[in-house]
């Protein structure tokens, strides 16, 4: 009956008269989805360029390592290599020296003491094995061999914020200029002390020459590790084994250990981290896409509504349904083509920060941080999709409605019934205008329900992502408490190997000014299984450790997989700092984090296998020794297990320390105590009481980061929606705010109803939105994060001062979003606005 | 909830009361600023060479063209005219909606014409108060509290009892707890109409209220208007049809924008019962 011109120009008219409200409905949606794109982008990221990196620097297929501090004449081990039957394989191979060392980056003014190694890379070998790249300043060159020059791990340097060249001091008082900064595939995360955790200030790596590396640790012509590469194709496994057995026969009595790839820890957590990362990331997606879709439904049905007039005249002219129905569906259309525009700049934007985040967080030679088309696709097919979805209801019951009911001037927007029962009869005191609010909200009880789900959507993404970061900040605070219940300013004088409590090293240590009480301790790499022999065959050079995927075996004890840990032997409630229990008792057997024995299903008072070195003669052997567990102690990380020294036996060890635990001496602040102690040759470093606060801040940083990114996408969303919700209630309202001004209420007045109306509204949404919220921040933390930071025990938690902003920000922000239409109500034409028949 | 202002006892109004340049210098705080209330005592509505022309693109068009008119209480004033003659331009001028481009405007000798914002609201709250041809009801209160909105924005005292009687004065006290979409169009016109009687001002001003309305529940509205004024209010009622002028005491043809005819009905007077159309 009229031509598809003519409709066309109807709807882009109606385009420009609703242009903002279309746009900011179009915004929320690409809010959702371009979150989703972007954090889904850096999953990609990630991966291609940990594999670019990877493949740049030619990471080693084998690492030979020389155990337990010991060394082998240069040359040995590549000699063992090349006289192999299958050495042809070998592609690259490269002697090192590695040893720990204290790196004192230190200026005037800047204390930087941390533990570290040096690595000592025999530079004359072709191609390169396990390079090390460059970020600042040069690389090393065959005329550097020998010379005092070397590369500073950039990562360290970067936290440190060191100079591009500078000089750094080593244990035994040596000196390097450092020429560069730079990274090597091991260490592109840098370990923690404990088992688990990661730090980036806590760990400084130097790359030297091989003959200054030798020279600076007194052990000329001496190297303890090998690193090669296979030509593609070879089978690495079989390769290992014979290799093994070539060194055995080589180097009887010196412990060498194998190992490939995959055993590189820190390479291990950074790809595990992705997976269990993108899971997450889905999950505060998808949260803040629902958020998004409740509030777009909510938005479009209601313009929808609006035209319900329009389209019961249309049908009481005879126009067919269907073509009725292609005008409110022109809407959704627009508003996914233009929702798809913002996704698509929300995701470059989400994208941008998360590059520069992981950036930040993990530097790496390469990032590859391109867009990412299929993720994009995705995100776009989702967000045109959508809000064409969301205008279909309101278009349904539309066309289905009887004309006369749809041309009536008293027709209710939001199509439903209002609500004449109990709720619609609520009467508040006072007058008629105090009723107002409560009643229009009655008066559409689906309209209510739909915005404050809407509103509650929201809410629940910002619990979740507030939620979350509170639970950070809980742990690490009950972490720092917990290591400063006693003694706060001690420090960990940490020795390269076990030594008797009367050694020369030990000793000067108890003598030094600097200290005034010296508790030895010992700190011994062990692993826990749930029962008696339920450890798989593993050895303890292979680090494979309780990876992704604990929480499935909870309770089960025999399925659990074993936790690799540091086994803390100290004389508990006697030195100068003790653990604390949240139940059992200290004493009596091991103490573990709450975490290890909920993913071993075990509890105190049970009994676990300890599996540890125990001393036989001048060296150790591992033993499974089961003990019973006296206690859960208070300290976060699963790694972390105390035992007192009156149970310790099994280990053989009394006597001995490895960590010194001292008070500094008064007058020696934290820095000077470091340097002296440092300083005293035999130590091979110094950690404050706190150190591992670092480490769990670092494992978290990332998260932090981008919940901070997720944090303003969602509070950006929360506004669009008041807005959103306000404008169209303005609008729907036209005609009473034009009935009261025309009685001489005051703009204020007629604004201050609106403002008490969307308060209750927001009041419902928040509540929903916490109730909800709650929930799914305690599923994220407890199931997802669990995965995610296995080693870490978390318990969600949502602060006072969290719960109280977020009430703050509901209400709040939806209740004075009316505000914004100030200008419009006042502006308002009255004459007009009543003479407008609807 | 009451309004700040509301000056007490106000229950019927009379000539002379000062109730809309009392709340004119209220709302300016400048006493004197306005014209002397005594002079124009009996003369609640006073236009003197109104015009009103909307410049819209390329024509203008004139809505009213040198409107003098002055009208005293006790009078049922009907404006007759076809469609877009600027009845209703008219009557939203007088009400302080709008503003005419020459002319003045005196309600009860205040001089609005050119009053602010604050005032010409006060006057809408205080002196004048609108019946709409589609009721324009708030649809989430009852009838009941429909009616007390109209008490409450004047500040009246005693706004439950008002609102009470004023219910039982239209004939709807039994429908007092119904929404408005529980209602007739007839019924839902009476409510209106009660609104604005309960906000107790002493101008009432209908556009064309049974506009929408079948004959015998229009003849019933009319009924109602017609005891206002005879209560002695001024009330104001457009239409086009002059069936319904024959009702009034005093009738304002517009054509174009000007007045054509002022006078008795034409015909003569007759009561509501006996209006044929
Ligand atoms: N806002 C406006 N803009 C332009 N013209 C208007 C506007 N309001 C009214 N008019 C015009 O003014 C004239 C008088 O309108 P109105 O007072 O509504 O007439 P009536 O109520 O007698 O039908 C009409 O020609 C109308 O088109
Ligand atoms: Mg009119």
């Amino acid at each position: 009956m009229t031509s598809p011109g003519l409709w066309w120009r109807w709807s882009l008219r109606e385009l420009r008269q609703r242009l903002l409200l279309v746009v900011a409905i179009a915004i929320m949606i690409g809010l959702g989805t371009g979150l989703y794109a972007g954090l889904t982008s850096s999953s990609h990221w990630r991966r291609q360029s940990y594999d670019a990196s990877y493949a740049r620097l030619n990471v080693h297929d084998l690492r030979v390592a020389v155990g337990a501090g010991a060394t082998v004449a240069q040359g040995r081990l590549a000699a063992v290599v090349r006289s192999l039957p299958s050495a042809a394989a070998v592609t690259g191979d490269v002697e090192r020296l590695v040893l720990p060392t204290e790196i004192d980056a230190s200026r005037p003014g800047h204390t930087v003491l941390s533990r570290g190694e040096l690595v000592g890379i025999d530079l004359t070998a072709r191609p390169p094995v396990d390079a090390v790249s460059v970020a600042r300043g040069r690389g090393l060159v065959p005329a550097d061999q020998g010379r005092d020059v070397g590369i500073l791990d950039r990562t360290f340097a970067l936290a440190n914020h060191l100079p591009p060249s500078g000089t750094v001091r080593t244990s035994g008082g040596g000196q390097v200029h450092y020429v560069g900064q730079g990274q090597s595939p091991e260490y592109f995360i840098l370990p923690g002390e404990q088992p688990g955790l990661v730090t980036q200030s806590g760990f400084g790596v130097l790359y030297l020459s091989l003959p200054t590396a030798q020279r600076l640790t007194g052990q000329p012509g001496a190297v303890n590790d090998l690193v090669l590469t296979l030509r593609p194709g070879t089978d690495t496994g079989a390769f290992a084994a014979e290799l093994s057995r070539a060194l055995s026969a080589a180097l009887p009595g010196t412990s060498v250990t194998v190992t490939d790839r995959d055993d590189i820890q820190t390479r291990r957590i950074l790809y595990d981290d992705v997976n269990s990362d993108q899971r997450l990331w889905d999950v505060l997606a998808v949260v803040v896409l629902i958020g998004a879709v409740f509030a777009a439904f909510n938005l479009v049905g209601r313009v929808v509504d609006a035209q319900r007039r329009e389209i019961g005249i249309g049908m009481a002219l005879g126009v067919p349904p269907r073509r009725l129905a292609l005008r409110p569906l022109l809407l959704g259309v627009q508003v996914g083509v233009l929702g798809v525009v913002a996704g698509v700049v929300v995701g470059l934007v989400v994208g941008a920060a998360m590059g520069a985040l992981l950036r930040g967080v993990w530097p790496l030679p390469a990032w590859h941080t391109n867009f990412q088309v299929g993720v994009f696709a995705r995100a776009a097919a989702v967000g045109l999709v959508l809000p064409v979805l969301a205008a279909l209801p309101p278009v349904w019951r539309a066309v289905r409605v009887e004309p006369v009911r749809a041309i009536r001037a008293s027709a209710v927007a939001g199509g439903s019934e209002p609500l004449a029962g109990p709720l619609g009869r609520l009467r508040l005191p006072g007058g008629s205008l105090a009723q107002m609010p409560l009643r229009n909200l009655a008066r559409a009880p689906r309209r209510l329900l739909l915005t404050a789900v809407a509103i509650a959507a929201v809410i629940t993404a910002l619990v979740v992502f507030t939620g979350e970061l509170d639970t950070f900040t809980r742990t690490t605070d009950r972490a720092e408490r917990d290591l400063t219940t006693s003694a706060p300013d001690r420090l960990r004088v940490i020795l390269p190997r076990v030594e008797p409590v009367s050694s020369p090293t030990v000793t000067a240590v108890r003598r030094s000014p600097a200290v005034t009480e010296t508790d030895p301790t010992l700190a011994l790499p062990s692993r826990i299984f749930a029962a008696a022999g339920a450890g798989s065959g593993r050895g303890i050079g292979n680090g494979r450790g309780a990876g992704a995927g604990n929480g499935a075996g909870n309770g089960d004890g025999a399925t659990a997989e074993p936790i690799d840990v540091l086994t803390y032997i100290l004389d508990i409630g006697h030195g100068l700092w003790s653990p604390s229990v949240v139940s059992g008792s200290r004493t009596g057997g091991v103490l573990i984090a709450e975490k290890a024995a909920h993913d071993l299903g075990v509890h105190p008072g049970d009994t676990i296998t300890l599996r540890h070195p125990q001393r036989v003669g001048t060296g150790y052997r591992t033993v499974d020794t089961p003990l019973r567990i006296a206690g859960i102690h208070a300290f976060p990380v699963r790694s972390v297990v105390f035992l007192d020294n009156a149970d310790a036996g099994a280990f053989r060890l009394a006597g001995t320390t490895n960590v010194l635990v001292v008070q500094p001496a008064p007058g020696y602040g934290r820095d000077a105590a470091t340097r002296t102690l440092a300083a005293i040759p035999g130590v091979a470093s110094v950690a404050s009481a706190t150190a591992s606060i670092e480490e769990i801040r670092t494992l978290l940083r990332s998260f932090v980061g981008i919940l901070r990114i997720g944090e303003v996408v969602v509070l950006l969303l929360a506004a669009l929606i008041a807005y959103n919700a306000m404008s169209i209630a303005v609008d729907e309202r036209r005609r009473e705010h034009a009935t009261m001004l025309a009685y001489g209420l005051s703009t204020r007045t007629v604004l201050g109803l609106t403002v008490a109306e969307s308060a209750v509204m927001g009041l419902v949404g928040t509540l929903l939105g916490i109730a909800a919220g709650y929930w799914a921040l305690r599923y994220t933390v407890e199931v997802l994060l669990a995965e995610t930071l296995p080693d870490l025990g978390v318990q969600a938690i949502l602060s006072g001062r969290t719960l109280a902003v977020i009430v703050l920000l509901g209400v709040g922000a939806v209740a004075i979003a009316p505000l914004a239409a100030a200008r419009r109500i006042r502006r308002m034409d009255v004459p007009s606005t009543l003479r407008v028949i609807e | 909830m009451a309004l700040p202002g509301s000056p007490a006892g106000r229950e019927t109004p009379t000539a002379g009361e000062p109730g809309i340049a009392g709340a004119a210098r209220a709302a300016t705080e400048q006493p004197g600023a306005t014209e002397k209330p005594g002079a124009a005592e009996a003369v609640r509505i006073d236009l003197e060479g109104v015009g009103k022309r909307y410049d819209g693109g390329t024509t203008g068009v004139t809505a009213l063209a040198d409107v003098t008119l002055r009208v005293g209480s006790h009078c049922l004033l009907v404006i007759l005219g076809p469609s877009g003659c600027g009845k209703t331009t008219l009557l939203n001028v007088i009400g302080t909606l709008d503003t005419p481009t020459t002319g003045t405007v005196r309600l009860e000798g205040v001089d609005v014409t050119a009053a602010s914002r604050r005032i010409r609201r006060e006057v809408r709250r205080r002196a004048v108060s609108f019946v709409f041809q589609s009721f324009n009801l708030f649809p989430a209160l009852t009838a009941r509290e429909n009616v007390r909105f109209g008490a409450d924005v004047a500040g009246r005292d005693r706004a439950d009892e008002v609102t009470d009687e004023v219910l039982v004065g239209v004939g709807l006290a039994e429908r007092a707890t119904h929404f408005p979409h529980q209602l007739s169009g007839g019924e839902q016109q009476r409510v209106a109409i009660a609104r604005a009687i309960a906000t107790g001002n002493p101008i009432l001003l209908a556009d064309e209220p049974t506009g929408e309305l079948d004959f015998t529940t229009g003849v019933r509205i009319l009924e109602l208007l017609r005891g206002q004024s005879e209560q002695g209010r001024t009330v104001l009622v457009v239409t086009h049809n002059r069936e319904i002028a024959r009702i009034a005491d005093r009738v304002v043809e517009l054509s174009g924008g000007r007045i054509v005819h002022d006078g008795p009905p034409p015909g003569g007077r007759l009561p509501a019962a006996e209006l044929r159309w």
